[in-house]
């Protein structure tokens, strides 16, 4: 562990000086201890606020580890000690763990509330059912019962009651007291008469897709669960925290890459290598990734960062995923080549002990026993990297913890499980007995199980856990004492005699109780009986000894050298910054790094940004460097880059906010005057820097910005294909928001292609690099590789976890094709219906007139289409079509659109029964004329907002925002006038950023 | 520690890991301050810890999702895995399917469509096509009624058409003679609708109604005669007039089996009767009964399981009537009498004895050794357990879920060996 024991290869003195110098690490510097070890609690997490969702397979993870290797192994020469421990050996406390029972016992009442019992689903009220998940891995409901928590509720099969939801219930909180973090879950009894389907739930079907909620799909789901034949039901309900938002599961080896506080590599934490001995404790044999979890902790009293929780224990026990386990499970892997070998050659009549195991029949139980267990041979179902590298002291770790359980906690747990056979019950608290005590017969003898050194009385006392827990009678114990030297790890003798001693106390000499303070002294304990050794170190200070750290050696350990590694370049991404990327960054990280008290480099200030701000300052500058000006004479402007002389703030992800405020950079622009006409009337002042993009042929004025872009009205667009700058400025011309669209801004397809979306300008998402790399080559992929990429953010959360769905507007019936209702919101409310609920396109494009032709634009062309009425419908069918595929049809209108308001009293909102999901402004002729598409201009609608004379009455407005799951949706402006008596649509905008 | 951690974090790809730089490049790149390299050395190991954290998030990268996943799980949370070998979920395109055609020509294999999720679950239908090598092929079609199922009942229709051209004739009776194989076209299809009600627990009465239309014509098996230059003649067999039936009958089956599709425990034991009815010629109506047992009889946790089958299928026809060649009762081939090859014996009555001794090798894998005894007779009367045919062997059962998807059975007759590779259980 020291650098002295590392081997070199020759290198001259520099470099000698230069290793050194990268060694900046205490170990590597060979300082064994720091002044506040052993540290308890791991430092305060880094903020995460962009890690993304991402599924795994357990299919594939299994193949994975059953015919290859992940993560990594133990080398030949020697063994990987565990991270994320202090040099106690304890695992520090945090996201992954925090030691519970074993550190402070835990009453019979705090080890049945396991995670919380505070919370369950209210028995009096009636449950709304969301979602019915009939296939995949895990079936059940997701139910609301009006409070802020939703509660996926898990059953029995019909032919083992009680067996699988009570072993979620009791190995649940065995492993919250064993440390982990788990979900609470909640054992409830229900009729069905308590459930209804929710108005705006979803049914999951076969083919994958959401439909909406009937009670006759719960009923589909309930008929293949266990039940009391009376209606009744029991189930498990995992209760999922209005606070948390899922990220899915962790992966058992490797780190998540876009977590800063994941820094140690799975398959070495002790606290997974330790669930090894937990799990056979409690017959976890599916133990994987998919029982695992991510999260983001939300809480205000709490820096978002990620926490990792283990969730499924519907497989533990004697319980199976769907029927009991199977003979093999917990004695041999679903697929090991000896083990299959043997049983192939036994012909059928060689057979193993597991094979005949007598198991009482207990429904609600499985198979479950604790007479043949052996802990060393337990096996999971699929091998994991951290059970495969577990060490003795792993297994000592989490030895200890399961013997701190009694008979009488045991039994506080298991009776959790609520069984209605007290036989069942018993045999579960005998199996969980029985295989705890030979966890601690077989692992308190694979180390010297020492612990709890202390200096009592001039003598080393220590517990020594075979002794307490009665499996060996007391034992005789030497002591050698040493001085430990902090910087090198050497230990050096201490000129006394070995001391000895039994009963867990050892005299201590005089040197060692009158040593300096600041000084280290090591204790290395034998027992005669023992080939193994435990060393423990003290840290002498003015108030006596404190113990600063424990080693367990065990017969036969090497510690394995640090691996042989040449020296590698290291991907610093501000060092690939351009001069002129650098020369617009420097000033800013410096202001910022300032403000935040801290005195950081711009390249050390760049290392501290998000993910999704390092990228986004890279493609948006890229771009605007990649872009040359030019006048139309052919004279030269510049580069685009050249317009923006500060950085006012990076803007990366941020979940919850509207596509026009992420992913982008606040700028300050250049200073000379120049004005414009504002929408409003007002004459602005403007930078030199927009005249220059007004004099450039690669920009061009873009319609005003309205809705979006709040503070920067006018929008100025980089001319030809996609991708394409924006900028987007002050009325002052001083700042502005410059970003990359990545798709169309045209109506009708913004609706649907994501521009109003982060995933318009966010690099990472979807194909955006490569249309990038088409217009502006150069820009590094650093974040991407070949087999992954980054999820679109339009991507529908998981349907398990979607907030309660909003009380949906009565709706009245469906009106029969061609109806023309008397009054506007009504056609607005069953042109919308039809369209976004009913998916009746052609219901739907019967309220177009035809003189709504003219606002298709199929293209990016900046010229309005000439396209025939039967080509217009054509084209109008595919996009509202493509719009209903993208967003999926909706249960209700409330679901799918959401009213806003407009920003000119000029139209007038007239109250209505939808107007929870629509606006209807009156227009005045003269707007709705300059509103008609084939004469639609900002000129000309200021023009007419100019007059204060205004005719009302024969024209409509209706506006709303078309809703998707995470995002803020397209917004529709619609103009609605009678034609041969029936209220049409005339005109429309897609009003995008 | 930290050298590991360094270590794992190159493996783990977040630091840079292109090798053969020489370390003159590092040195120079610290000596411009670096940030990864530069920090100082820690005081506490609250403040190594940061420096990790630090150097960790100077290199993030996004979480990223492999598009297999997102495909594997796609398919699993839809029940595609089990869907594709019982009824329940995996709506959606199947592929590749295999197996599901008559044996003898050449493996098969399809591209399906399945939805069950039509009309708020109350319609299915799934829809196969497949062919092998040897040009078979096979289309069906399956409609599930599910708005006239409940737990008791169920109805169904099932329409197929199907082209064997390499199917095999030796003659009649047990006598038949191995070089006088021939070989034929069989190329039929067939609609039948079909209604299940559960009387009482595991009884349960089906009842089918349908017509078969079939056509027959030389084989294109190599080396083999095709049958209308062969040594038989077949007077009177059904190849010389092109026959459609209406067919009609009824199941009764008492079926305890603990998982159909891969048994351990239970019983299954039903009698079928089928009248057809030559609607073309009026010269191939008969009826046929078939009657079988099979019992699994599990030990030692369900890793061993004794499986037996007992099974009669017989045919009779009015005097002026025969059952033609195609529809002839046979044993050989894949299911029954295993060591011989497909369609060895035909005659209008079969019965079949089998025994296996399965084991478990590991969840995926199930050996089996067995043992099959039958005979084809002309008579029913004759139907005895004198001058039985055997034949015996070792087998794979490959299993997805417990169910077996694939199965590999070596089989050695009075005639040789023989490897059987399909993609069903025997029983």
């Amino acid at each position: 562990m020291c650098s002295s024991e590392r081997t070199v290869m020759p290198m001259t003195a520099m470099f000698l000086v230069i290793l050194l110098l990268v060694s900046g690490t205490a170990e590597l510097f060979g300082q064994k201890f720091f002044p506040n070890d052993p540290l308890v609690n791991e430092p305060e997490p880094y903020r995460v606020d962009d890690a993304s969702p991402r599924p795994l397979s357990g299919l594939i993870d299994y193949f994975e580890n059953a015919f290859g290797e992940q993560g990594e192994r133990h080398p030949s020469g020697g063994v990987i000690e565990a991270l994320g421990v202090n040099t106690l050996g304890e695992v520090m406390e945090g996201s992954w763990y925090n030691l519970r029972h074993y550190r402070t016992r835990m009453s019979p009442a705090e080890l049945a509330r396991g995670a919380g019992n505070e919370n369950p689903p209210d028995p009096n009220a009636s449950w709304e059912v969301l979602t019915v998940k009939r296939f995949g891995t895990r079936t059940g409901l997701l139910i609301s019962d009006g409070s802020d928590s939703l509660y996926f509720l898990r059953f029995d099969v019909p032919r083992q009651p009680e067996m699988m939801t009570g072993a979620q219930v009791v190995s649940g909180k065995f492993f919250w007291a064993l440390g982990y973090w788990t979900t609470q879950d909640y054992l409830v009894n229900f009729n069905r008469s308590q459930l209804q389907a929710s108005e705006g739930g979803k049914d999951i079907t076969s083919i994958g897709k959401t439909r909406p909620l009937q009670e006759e799909d719960i009923d589909a789901l309930l008929n293949n669960v266990a039940s009391d034949g009376r209606g009744g039901y029991r189930a498990v309900a995992h209760r999922i925290a209005a606070e948390a938002r899922l990220l899915g599961p962790f992966q058992l080896f490797g780190t998540r890459s876009d977590d800063p506080n994941d820094i140690f590599p799975h398959e070495h934490r002790r606290e997974l290598r330790g669930l090894r001995v937990f799990s056979a404790w409690l017959n976890h044999v599916y133990m994987s990734t998919l029982a695992t979890m991510d999260g983001v902790a939300a809480r205000p009293d709490t820096t978002p960062h990620l926490f990792h929780l283990l969730i499924d224990f519907i497989g533990t026990l004697g319980s199976g995923y769907g029927q009991i386990k199977s003979a093999y499970e917990g004695y041999e892997p679903a697929f090991g080549w000896m083990s299959s070998l043997q049983n192939l050659a036994g012909m059928g009549v060689y057979s193993k002990p597991w094979m005949r195991v007598n198991y009482p029949k207990h429904r609600s139980v499985g198979r479950f026993e604790y007479e043949l267990f052996d802990p060393e041979e337990w096996h999971s179902v699929a091998p994991l990297v951290p059970f495969d590298n577990m060490l003795p002291d792993d297994a000592f770790w989490a030895a200890r913890q399961v013997m701190a359980f009694t008979d009488a906690d045991i039994r506080a747990i298991v009776a959790t499980g609520e069984y209605s056979d007290p036989a069942a019950e018993e045999w579960i608290v005998r199996c969980l007995s029985g295989r705890r005590d030979k966890i601690g017969q077989v692992y308190f003898n694979k180390v010297l199980p020492l612990e709890k050194f202390r200096i009592e009385g001039g003598e080393l006392a220590f517990d020594d856990l075979a002794v307490v827990h009665g499996l060996i009678g007391s034992r005789t114990y030497s002591v050698t004492w040493g001085a430990l030297d902090n910087l090198t790890g050497q230990i050096r003798p201490i000129n006394v005699n070995r001391v000895s001693g039994t009963m867990m106390t050892v005299p201590a000499p005089e040197i060692v109780a009158g040593a300096d303070p600041g000084r280290y002294l090591s204790a290395t304990i034998a027992a005669t009986d023992s080939p193994h050794e435990v060393v423990a170190y003290f840290r002498t200070s003015e108030n006596g000894l404190n113990l600063a750290g424990i080693e367990h050696h065990w017969e036969g350990k090497v510690v394995a050298p640090p691996a042989e590694e040449e020296t590698e370049e290291i991907v610093s991404r501000y060092n690939e910054l351009t001069p002129t990327q650098r020369e617009l960054f420097d000033p800013y990280a410096v202001a910022q790094s300032a403000a935040a008290g801290k005195n950081e480099t711009p390249d050390e200030y760049f290392g501290t940004l998000r993910l999704s701000e390092r990228t986004t300052f890279e493609a948006v500058t890229h771009a605007l460097e990649e872009t040359s000006l030019t006048a139309e004479d052919g004279t030269s402007l510049g580069i685009a880059l050249d317009q923006v002389v500060a950085i006012e703030r990076i803007a990366g992800a941020y979940l919850n906010r509207g596509g026009d405020a992420q992913f982008r950079v606040y700028v300050k622009l250049k200073d000379t005057a120049y004005t414009v006409t504002h929408p409003s009337g007002l004459e602005c002042y403007l930078s030199d820097r927009v005249h220059t993009l007004e004099k450039s042929t690669e920009f061009f004025r873009d319609k005003d910005n309205t809705v979006f872009h709040a503070g920067y009205p006018f929008s100025y667009r980089q001319t030809g294909k996609l991708p394409n700058i924006q900028f987007s400025m002050s009325e002052d011309g001083l700042s502005g928001d410059v970003d990359v669209d990545y798709r169309s801004s045209k109506s009708p397809q913004a609706l649907w292609n994501g521009h109003l979306t982060a995933s318009n300008s966010d690099i990472r998402a979807g194909k955006n690099y490569v249309l990038h790399d088409l217009r502006w080559a150069g820009l590094v992929d650093w974040w991407l590789d070949y087999f992954g990429k980054v999820p679109e953010y339009h991507v529908q959360r998981p349907d398990l976890f979607v907030a309660p769905p909003e009380t949906p507007t009565p709706l009245p019936p469906d009106r029969p094709y061609g109806a023309s209702p008397a009054l506007v919101q009504d056609a607005a409310q069953e042109w919308l219906t039809d369209w976004l609920v009913r998916g009746n396109i052609d219901e739907a494009i019967a309220f177009m007139s035809a003189q709504a032709k003219s606002c298709l634009n199929v293209d990016d062309r900046e010229r309005l289409e000439q396209m025939s009425l039967a080509d217009a419908k054509a084209h109008l069918q595919m996009s509202m079509s493509s719009l209903v595929d993208v967003l999926g049809l909706k249960a209700n209108l409330t679901e799918a659109v959401d009213a806003i308001l407009p920003w000119s009293e000029v139209v007038p909102v007239r109250e209505h029964e939808f107007d929870g999901e629509f606006t209807l402004v009156e227009v005045p002729d003269s707007v709705a004329a300059a509103f008609r598409c084939e004469v639609r201009s900002d000129e000309g609608l200021r023009d007419v907002l100019e007059n204060k004379e205004f005719q009302y009455g024969n024209y409509f407005g209706t506006m709303f925002r078309l809703k998707d799951d995470r995002n803020q949706g397209g917004v529709l402006s619609v103009l609605w006038a009678k034609e041969d008596g029936a209220w049409k649509i005339v005109s429309w905008e897609a009003v995008t950023d | 520690m930290i050298d590991r951690v360094f270590k794992a974090l190159r493996q783990a790809q977040l630091i840079g890991a292109k090798r053969g730089r020489s370390l003159l490049v590092v040195g120079l790149s610290l000596l411009s301050g670096s940030t990864l390299w530069a920090q100082a050395a820690p005081t506490s190991r609250t403040q190594q810890l940061e420096n990790l954290r630090l150097e960790k998030n100077a290199t993030l990268w996004p979480e990223r999702t492999s598009p297999v996943v997102e495909f594997v799980e796609g398919m699993v949370e839809r029940g595609m895995l089990s869907g594709r070998l019982d009824t329940s979920g995996g709506s959606g395109l199947q592929f590749p399917v295999f197996g599901g055609m008559r044996s003898g020509n050449g493996f098969s294999i399809g591209v399906g469509y399945r939805r069950l999720d039509l009309w708020r679950d109350r319609l299915g239908v799934r829809m196969v096509a497949r062919g092998t090598g040897a040009h078979a092929y096979k289309l069906d079609a399956q409609v599930d009624l599910n708005a006239l199922r409940n737990d008791r009942g169920h109805v169904d229709l099932y329409a197929a058409y199907e082209n064997s051209p390499r199917m095999d004739f030796y003659g009649f009776g047990p006598d038949s003679k191995k070089e006088d194989r021939a070989s034929y076209r069989l190329e039929d299809t067939a609609v039948d609708l079909r209604g299940s009600y559960r009387l009482a627990g595991p009884l349960a009465l089906q009842a089918r109604v349908g017509a078969l239309f079939v056509n027959t014509g030389p084989g294109t098996r190599p080396d083999v005669t095709p049958i209308p230059d062969g040594p038989e003649q077949l007077p009177g067999s059904g190849l010389e007039e092109q026959s459609n039936f209406l067919r009609y009958g009824a199941d009764l089956r008492f079926d305890y089996r603990d998982n159909p599709g891969g048994p351990k425990v239970g019983g299954n034991y039903y009698l079928n009767w089928t009248h057809y009815r030559d609607q073309t010629t009026d010269r191939h109506s008969f009826d046929q009964l078939a009657m079988a047992i099979e019992q699994y009889v599990p030990y030692f946790n369900k890793t061993r399981v004794i499986a037996l089958r007992a099974g009669v299928t017989m045919t009779s026809a009015s005097p002026d009537q025969t059952v033609p060649f195609y529809l002839l009762p046979t044993l050989g081939g894949n299911e029954f009498l295993r060591g011989f090859g497909w369609y060895r014996f035909s005659d209008e009555n079969m019965m079949i004895l089998t025994a296996e001794h399965r084991w478990h090798v590991f969840p995926g894998l199930e050996a089996a050794l067995f043992l099959d005894a039958g005979k084809v007779a002309p008579r029913a009367q004759v139907l005895n357990f004198s001058d039985l045919e055997y034949t015996g062997g070792v087998g794979l059962r490959f299993k997805i879920n417990e169910i077996v998807f694939m199965r590999i059975d070596q089989g050695v007759s009075r005639e040789g060996y023989r490897m059987a590779w399909t993609f069903s259980n025997v029983f």
